[in-house]
């Protein structure tokens, strides 16, 4: 049964990442064990080779003079948290670029690659509901804010909006609801509500941004084809799907869709999507 | 002489920092573009990227890590691939990479000192192997094999789940493992002692045996 386990996961029990119990314990087996002792060998024997193998040469001389040169010429650092840059460009729908096609055909090789199937959630439509949910302004079936004078002194100190939220959707929902939560930005969770995307279940937050909405849709659903992205300063990028002129960021989070929408500027809304944050 | 080089604290720190990891990050940069100008290119924007923002780099944390972080989404966000290809080798298509598919006298055979030249007919071929694998898998073996960073890091760099980079680095490294015997193999660097993969566990042996 070890010798199972330790093929199986024999690659993160040389990189130490196993959870310590079974790190521990396979690494006793593996003392023990010729046949798995080869095959540990073999993993780090391997893993040299890679390493040897893709170990580039080093930097060219003048690339270190070259960034210098480029340094002075940027602004001070800091200078960017006042006004972070955005770049935002449009994605080509996959239909429209025969040509990628073909490559990602040659690409694969022999592989057949018939024409995805019209799957009901990739289209735009579900997100067409996202930005219903957030037009109809529905009532929150649950509200939290943060009374931090009220706190009761019999109940002790009052449940994380947070928490409470996702608690309200645990026999919901069949998957996990996390409130995203933007670091260091001025971004109220001021409550959510159960709602349907599609045929599917799903949890809209509601949040309050310097007085004005932003709703975040939660849901199983895969996520559509990106019809932009963009690239926020060092945040990282974020795509996003036009629908009916607005554009809704989207992102991917442990298996579940993040669609954001709000009655906020596109770059302001896609900013904020960005920076968003899921704690686990 | 630049206008800040010797005033300021910030530009002098950030050097003494970021710079040291130069051949780091154009290592990276030459593996993802695979063309020396194209990786200057991304080197450069890299760090001028990181020193923007170095007052958000906290001080104490892994400086290699954020930079290969700024590099990577660079450089994703620049030549993004579409993301079909990872559908298939992640989905019902892709084959499975089984257990006890090399033999046990290969694993030995590549588990003992290679021989330079041997070294380097293997690195071709691992070099072309990596360069099949879908990009999200090629950018995950280079920064958890070559840059040695936690799984922790990676997840962090890629944007999904430690879980996924755990069962994104095992399929892929077994798919190069087994290029590289096959190539071992061929190359007669290893012997193939031509009966079917010797089952490494006992388990694996009683299920071959109820399978004849």
């Amino acid at each position: 049964m070890s010798c199972t386990l330790v093929q199986r996961h024999v690659g993160a029990l040389v990189d130490g990442e196993l959870d310590p119990t079974t790190q521990i314990e396979l690494e006793r087996h593996v003392d023990a064990c010729v046949a798995c002792q080869e095959l540990v060998a073999f993993e780090v024997a391997t893993r040299s080779l890679v390493r040897d193998a893709l170990s580039g040469p080093p930097a060219p001389a003048h690339l270190e003079e070259r960034v210098r040169f480029a340094l002075d010429r940027q602004p001070e650092p800091g200078s960017a948290t006042r006004e972070p840059w955005i770049r935002v460009w449009p994605v080509a729908p996959r239909h429209a670029v025969p040509a990628a096609a073909a490559v990602s055909l040659l690409v694969l090789g022999g592989m057949k690659l018939g024409a995805p199937a019209e799957d009901p959630y990739l289209g735009a439509s579900m997100l067409d509901d996202v930005v219903d949910l957030h037009s109809a302004e529905l009532p929150a079936d649950v509200r939290v804010e943060e009374r931090s004078s009220s706190a009761d002194p019999v109940a002790g100190p009052p449940e994380p909006p947070i928490r409470r939220v996702a608690r309200y959707f645990r026999d919901k929902v069949a998957f996990p609801v996390r409130p995203a939560v933007f670091d260091g930005r001025d971004v109220r969770l001021v409550g959510a509500r159960l709602s349907n995307v599609r045929e599917r279940r799903a949890a809209a937050l509601y949040y309050d941004y310097h007085g004005r909405r932003m709703t975040v849709v939660v849901t199983d659903a895969p996520v559509a084809e990106a019809t932009g992205a963009a690239e926020v300063a060092a945040e990282g990028s974020v795509t996003y799907r036009d629908v009916r002129g607005y554009a809704v960021p989207v992102r991917r989070e442990a298996g579940l869709t993040y669609a954001f929408t709000g009655d906020l500027a596109r770059d302001e809304l896609l900013r904020l999507a960005a920076s968003a944050r899921v704690v686990h | 002489m630049g206008r800040n080089h010797q005033s300021a604290p910030l530009r002098r720190d950030f050097e003494a920092e970021a710079l040291p990891h130069l051949d780091t990050l154009y290592g990276a940069a030459l593996r993802y573009t695979r063309s020396p100008s194209d990786a200057e290119d991304l080197v450069q924007d890299t760090l001028l990227k990181a020193y923007r923002f170095y007052d958000r780099f906290e001080a104490g944390t892994n400086m290699k890590a954020w930079l290969l972080k700024i590099l990577t989404n660079t450089f994703i966000n620049r030549y993004r691939r579409k993301v079909r290809e990872r559908k298939v080798f992640d989905g019902v298509t892709a084959k499975p990479v089984g257990e006890g598919v090399m033999s046990r006298a290969a694993i030995r055979g590549l588990s003992r000192p290679v021989e330079d030249a041997q070294r380097r007919l293997l690195a071709d071929e691992i070099q072309h192997a990596i360069d099949e694998l879908p990009e999200d898998y090629r950018i995950m073996v280079l920064l958890a094999d070559v840059e040695e960073l936690a799984y922790k890091e990676i997840a962090d760099i890629v944007g999904c789940p430690i879980g996924t980079v755990m069962s994104r680095l095992h399929r892929a490294r077994k798919q190069l493992q087994k290029k590289l015997v096959q190539q071992a193999v061929e190359l007669g660097i290893v012997a193939d002692d031509g009966a079917a993969p010797a089952p490494v566990s006992l388990d694996a042996y009683r299920r071959k045996a109820a399978a004849r």
